[in-house]
């Protein structure tokens, strides 16, 4: 009887270590965006700033348009640094504006 | 009748049985639900380097302002390589682009009944009924838009999540504001009818913007009515027109 008891112990603690394992290693796999990061997502909706390396640098136009991309002295201008963001699926829904 | 004669093997099924018990208990929120999170797939990257600079409205008319927007975006492929949409607001235009700059639609559209460029913080929290008529405002800039659900159920893009704005398919619940003749009458003068949303025909909705913003993130430029683009778009500058 004391057998069995030790028993069942024993392969709950191991079913337990198994699971939080297989959880662990699941959430290793979830995706984390970090500011900067390969896989960041700018926030929906606003104009940030970055602290990304990457950015793109505007060309001379083939086209007569003669509009320059400049550098900004605000702090609230828009950013085309930012890296391309996927979408997430985390927006809860809620009422519009109509 | 108790059977207390227990063998090994009952002892082993019973540890596992408890086991997953307790892991079912602990672990639903760390497995199932982040698996059902995960990210949908990004749109198919479209390689920047290669787009032209220059964009094609396809004869459509536009007012300066659009136009002028329009080139600096892809003059400075500022879109990113994603479908991009120009609203004017002085016209009530909307303006979308494919990635490479060419014009995928323009349609009338119903926006903000206010006249302004910016959301009265905290608005997207409040009741359509505690809006009052000078804060329905469309707010002017650059923003990222996602595809998503309001709260009734209907699939929208939004535009400005925190401040509710989003572009979504015309509703005439209200037979009082006229919003399909709004949108049919040739004038953009009666166009300024929402509280803020920009409203568009069902059939552009799910032609056109469906199709280019439904399933991935684009970018919407929203032209100010009260200040100069510069003003609001500050890292470009205008030194004159073609």
């Amino acid at each position: 009887m004391k057998f069995n008891q030790s028993l069942t112990a024993a392969v709950t603690a191991a079913a337990l270590v198994a699971g939080a394992g297989f959880a662990f290693a699941q959430n290793d796999k979830t995706v984390t965006n970090q500011r900067g990061g390969a896989s960041a997502q700018g926030p929906l909706g606003q104009n940030t700033t970055t602290d990304s390396s990457t950015t793109l640098q505007a060309q001379p136009s083939s086209s007569t348009t003669t509009m320059q991309a400049q550098p900004s002295s605000s702090t609230t201008t828009m950013d085309n640094s930012a890296p391309l963001p996927s979408v997430d699926n985390t927006l809860e829904p809620r009422a519009d504006r109509n | 009748m108790a059977n207390t004669d227990t063998s090994p093997f009952d002892a082993i099924l019973k540890g596992l049985g408890i086991g997953c018990a307790v892991l079912a208990l602990v672990l639903p929120g760390q497995v199932t639900s982040r698996q059902a999170r995960q990210p949908a797939p990004p749109a198919p990257a479209v390689s920047v380097e290669h787009l032209p600079r220059v964009a094609d409205f396809k004869g459509q008319q536009a007012s300066p302002e659009a136009t002028q927007m329009a080139r600096w975006v892809m003059t400075t492929r500022d879109h990113r390589g994603m479908p991009f949409v120009i609203v004017d607001k002085q016209h009530a235009r909307v303006f979308v682009f494919k990635p490479d700059g060419t014009l995928d639609g323009a349609t009338p559209a119903l926006i903000g009944s206010a006249v302004g460029d910016d959301s009265v913080p905290g608005i997207g929290e409040r009741e359509m009924s505690a809006i009052l008529p000078h804060e329905r405002t469309t707010p002017a800039g650059r923003f990222v838009s996602q595809p998503g659900i309001n709260s009734l159920g209907e699939d929208i893009v939004w535009v400005d999540y925190e401040a509710a704005v989003s572009m979504h398919r015309v509703r005439a619940k209200e037979p009082r504001e006229r919003r399909l003749e709004r949108l049919a009458s040739a004038t953009a003068d009666d166009n300024r009818i929402s509280f803020g949303c920009i409203n568009l025909p069902v059939s552009f909705y799910e032609t056109v913007v469906k199709p280019a913003l439904g399933a991935s993130r684009g970018v919407v430029y929203i032209l100010p009515e009260t200040r100069p683009l510069q003003a609001v778009f500050k890292t470009w500058q205008a030194t004159g027109t073609s």
